[in-house]
């Protein structure tokens, strides 16, 4: 050590030495905590009360009744309804579980060829809205799809599928939920220390025991976490059985709320506020089931030296088999959608009769760009994905902060507050600010704006963003928080200079989720759509109605490549990493 | 630089007491180490220094101010103390440079500019650090790391720094180094110093004062020497150093010395203490390195020596640690060559060594 006579010559000023204690702190803690509660009890306080009060909100007298439970269950259809929905999540929920699982394990653990481009096509449908999907899933395997004509043509049969059936939806619906099951199964298969098959191989076990004993059991706090996704999305699950079941008269719980909140001449408010009601308790009680039974899921963490490379299953002869059956699938489940909505786009009309080359046209572009009210869609949904997303992660990272990062008394209860709409479909969130806005004083003037619709969309996904930054929060010391206090900042210095900097990437990507999701929702908007502050998705839905599929078709391809510029820039600059 | 004073500081969480009774007083420009094994205190004592945590009952005053008094209802948060604190981690925030880390320590302080410059050169000269002002904290070595974070603590001339296991995070080598530049550095500059550990060697070889607690509670403060050398309890005897802890009974005691019985029926002397008496079972303890070894002359007195019967012994480097039996009891000793199991050995336990414990 060299010798060194410097010491500090003077100390500095004190920090600002009053009453020892800041005022403003617990103000904007309380402030934080009141705007959580806020967007989560307005769309279900109106909603809560709509179902017990005998006459609509605005005329509401006080007085509570339980009738409108005793109309929903009285109501003739209401078997046929509850046996539909029992029906259509089975069938959902099993394509979608064995489906999923299946492919995870494929493309994350064995060794057939095109890994990557695989697993991409697989999970890029996550971007994409299950309205999309259903377009799609008309225009190929629809009755007069270019799939299903093109099969007629070959075999001569001339019905070979009906997706207007209540097993045809649920498939097409298992189809849209599968990418969602291969995420969550997906990181769970990589993650696994490949030693643990090996130590079982080693110890004298066939591929196919290792499978079932030692794969799949590592995998169980996963395999239930996409269950329990996949019943809630299932129940939520509204633009497929929309779609196909529709013309055929098939109503599922979802369908059944908007046909009476919605399409009926006079909505019977009462009615339509306990179905949903009935909808809401199912979902709550699904997500509390699968927090309980996963509490202790550390279990299945797999210990082991890290930075191994992934060892791969060989699955020798199977392997062209499995590629096989698997490029089938992307073929037939993803890339047929969506090649039949772009083709649909650029073209008069499709069929396998008619070469496509001969009626090329432009003229859906033109009708969507020409026209005053589509193009306002795509403004108002580029303008809601960005400054909504924007706007949500600057309220995320507010609760984060207050939730994790200080010592507020209520932090604990802020932080299980904001989980809270994980339980509430979106089309109860759009129900539910529907009534908001017709029942709370003062919110009357958002109806109709583009802010109701931001509104309902930030509070759909305020779990899903917090999502991201609570865990990436937690892995930050709180030492960082601690050498700032003690040095003299106070604890909003600490959060915007400290903690929110060293936090950039996750609300980057927060920011972008919540982008993405924005621009997909539909169901959240549902109810609150009026002339002006359509966005796609409500665009194309009312354009489907009147037959308009050119429109309907290039409207999807829009909003597919605008997600997947927007996608490709969050990816490639800021290098954001949106799953894994 | 200010002096400290804790009046009786408790802190319970739930139905657990974590400290009983804290009281201690800190003086000017002194360096006082709390040493303890994990779970005594110590860290909560230094957080509830710094703020970061609020104890359940006491008083605690810096330079005649007070920072917390429970009765009169005085919580001063963190960011008021005017304190200097590092963490065991170290705490450099990973988004900013070495200089930039200092910088925001001043800026809070409204020292900017050409002021704050000259400062942040000042601080990071003093720890041989200025040419990495640059660099991001996880660019630096560990060894560079701690030294920053000494610089950051220092570098707004806080009234008190708390150190919490400073060193813990440097390997054997760079510790022992750190250590006597960590001593030479805090009497350079003076600042009243309250450092954390559990590494006994580190509190012996840094501290004016050492304030060692178990369970909670202040058990003994003293200089290095005192604790070595006269602990007040078998748990500091054990705790610092390595010490041969044994019972025994009083079986005899003259005005200067008392004689003890070993399990075995071994006899040995000690020096006399108040409230030791024929008859009592008393705690004593003698260090490895005082225990002699060989044959001794004519001087050595009768009932200080003792043939043993070696049990083996270790290699260590500088010597070999042996272990014997006497009576029944087990005794460390340090000598240069290795001894065989079951080989007669020559002891002498020389009476100035032993160290009574009065019963408790």
């Amino acid at each position: 050590m060299p010798a060194q006579t410097a010491t500090l010559s003077v100390e500095a000023p004190s920090p600002r030495i009053g009453a020892g204690r800041s005022l403003a702190e617990p103000f904007i803690h309380h402030a934080v905590m009141l705007l959580c509660v806020a967007l989560v009890m307005v769309p279900l306080g109106p909603l809560l009360l709509q179902a017990f009060s005998p006459v609509p909100l605005y005329a509401w007298q006080g007085t509570l009744t339980l009738d409108n439970f005793h109309t929903l269950f009285g109501l003739p259809e209401i078997l046929e309804l509850a046996g539909n929905t029992l029906l259509f999540c089975a069938i959902a929920i099993i394509f979608s579980m064995v489906f999923g699982i299946a492919l995870a394990i494929v493309v994350a653990r064995t060794n057939i060829p095109a890994r990557g481009l695989l697993t991409s096509i697989l999970l890029w449908p996550i971007f994409v809205s299950p309205l999309v999907i259903g377009f799609g899933a008309i225009l190929t395997y629809g009755p007069t799809g270019y799939i299903t004509t093109l099969v007629t043509r070959l075999t001569g049969i001339s019905e070979p599928w009906n997706i207007y059936s209540l097993s045809g939806l649920s498939l097409i619906s298992g189809l849209s939920m599968a990418p969602m099951t291969i995420l969550y199964c997906l990181s769970s298969a990589r993650q696994q220390d490949p030693r643990l098959e090996q130590a079982a191989q080693v110890a004298g076990a066939s591929p196919v025991r290792i499978m079932r004993r030692i794969t799949l059991p590592m995998m169980r706090p996963a395999l239930i976490f996409s269950l329990a996704m996949n019943i809630v999305a299932a129940l939520e699950m509204f633009a497929i059985p929309l779609l196909l079941g529709a013309p055929s008269g098939i109503q599922l719980l979802t369908t059944f709320i908007y046909d009476k909140g919605f399409e009926a001449g006079r909505p019977d408010y009462g009615l339509v506020s306990a179905a949903a009601l009935v909808l809401l308790v199912l979902v709550t009680l699904l997500v509390a089931a699968q927090t309980f039974v996963l509490r202790r899921s550390h279990r299945f963490l797999s210990v082991g030296p890290k930075g191994t490379r992934m060892q791969v299953m060989d699955l020798g002869a199977w392997k062209w088999w499995v590629f096989g059956a698997t490029s089938a699938y992307v073929l037939l489940g993803i890339v047929a959608l969506v090649f039949g909505l772009f083709l649909r786009s650029f073209v008069m009309v499709l069929s396998p009769y008619i070469n496509p080359i001969d009626v090329l046209t432009l003229k859906n572009y033109q009708d969507v760009l020409f026209n005053p009210s589509y193009r306002r869609a795509i403004w108002n949904t580029v303008l809601i994905a960005i400054g909504g997303a924007f706007a949500g992660t600057v309220i995320i990272g507010m609760i984060a902060f207050v939730a994790q990062r200080s010592n507020y008394r209520f932090a604990r209860l802020l932080d299980l507050t904001v989980q809270l709409p994980r339980a509430v479909p979106g089309l109860i969130v759009s129900l539910g600010v529907f009534y908001a806005v017709i029942f709370i004083p003062g919110l009357s003037l958002l109806g109709g704006t583009l802010w109701v619709l931001a509104f309902a969309y930030i509070i759909r996904h305020l779990p899903a963003g917090y999502g991201i930054v609570a865990p990436a929060m937690l892995q930050v010391t709180k030492d960082f928080d601690r050498a700032a206090g003690v040095a003299g900042a106070s604890w909003m210095i600490t959060m915007r200079r400290i903690v929110a900097p060293i936090l950039k990437p996750a609300f980057l990507s927060c920011f972008a989720l919540l982008m993405i999701l924005f621009f997909k929702e539909y169901a959240a908007a549902i109810f609150l759509y009026r002339p002006g502050n359509e966005v796609i998705s409500m665009a194309m839905l009312n354009a489907w109605v009147p037959g308009y599929t050119g429109i309907v078709a290039s409207l999807a391809v829009i909003q597919i490549v605008l997600t997947s510029l927007l996608l490709l820039v969050f990816t490639r600059l800021f290098g954001v990493k949106l799953h894994g | 630089m200010a002096d400290v004073v804790i009046e009786n500081m408790s802190r319970t969480i739930g139905a657990l007491r974590v400290l009983h009774d804290v009281s201690l007083s800190v003086a000017e420009g002194e360096f006082v180490t709390l040493l303890g094994p994990s779970g005594c205190g110590k860290s909560t004592t230094l957080n509830a220094l710094a703020g970061l945590d609020r104890p359940s009952a006491g008083r605690i005053a810096v330079g005649g101010r007070v920072i917390y008094d429970e009765d009169a209802g005085i919580f001063i948060e963190p960011q008021f103390r005017d304190l200097g604190m590092m963490f065991q981690s170290y705490a450099l925030w990973p988004h900013m440079t070495v200089q930039q880390n200092l910088a925001f320590t001043l800026d809070i302080r409204g020292v900017t500019g050409a002021a704050a410059r000259e400062r942040i050169a000042e601080a990071l000269e003093l720890v041989d650090m200025e040419r990495y002002a640059g660099r991001y904290p996880g660019e630096l070595s560990g060894g560079q790391q701690q030294r920053v974070a000494l610089a950051r603590t220092l570098v707004y001339g806080p009234r008190l720094m708390l150190l919490d296991e400073p060193l813990s995070n440097l390997d054997a080598k760079l510790r022992d180094k750190a250590r006597d530049w960590l001593r030479e550095l805090q009497r350079r500059t003076g600042v009243t110093t309250i450092y954390v550990t559990h590494d006994q060697t580190e509190a012996l070889a840094l501290s004016d004062r050492i304030v060692v607690m178990n369970a909670g509670r202040v058990i003994q403060i003293g200089t290095p020497e005192e604790i070595y050398q006269q602990p007040t309890t078998p748990f500091v005897a054990d705790f610092v150093g390595s010490n041969n802890i044994f019972e025994a009974r009083v079986l005899g005691r003259e005005e200067q010395r008392l004689t003890l019985g070993l399990a075995g029926g071994v006899e040995i002397v000690a020096p006399a203490i108040d409230g030791a008496q024929t008859g009592h079972v008393i705690k004593a303890a003698i260090r490895p390195e005082k225990i002699l070894l060989g044959e001794f002359g004519e001087d050595a007195e009768p009932a200080e020596s003792h043939t043993a019967e070696a049990l083996g012994s270790v290699y260590q480097g500088a010597r070999h640690v042996l272990t014997f039996r006497l009576g029944d009891v087990e005794f460390q000793a340090e000598q240069a060559d290795a001894v065989a199991a079951g080989q007669a050995l020559r002891v002498r336990l020389p009476r100035e060594a032993i160290h009574v414990f009065a019963q408790t």
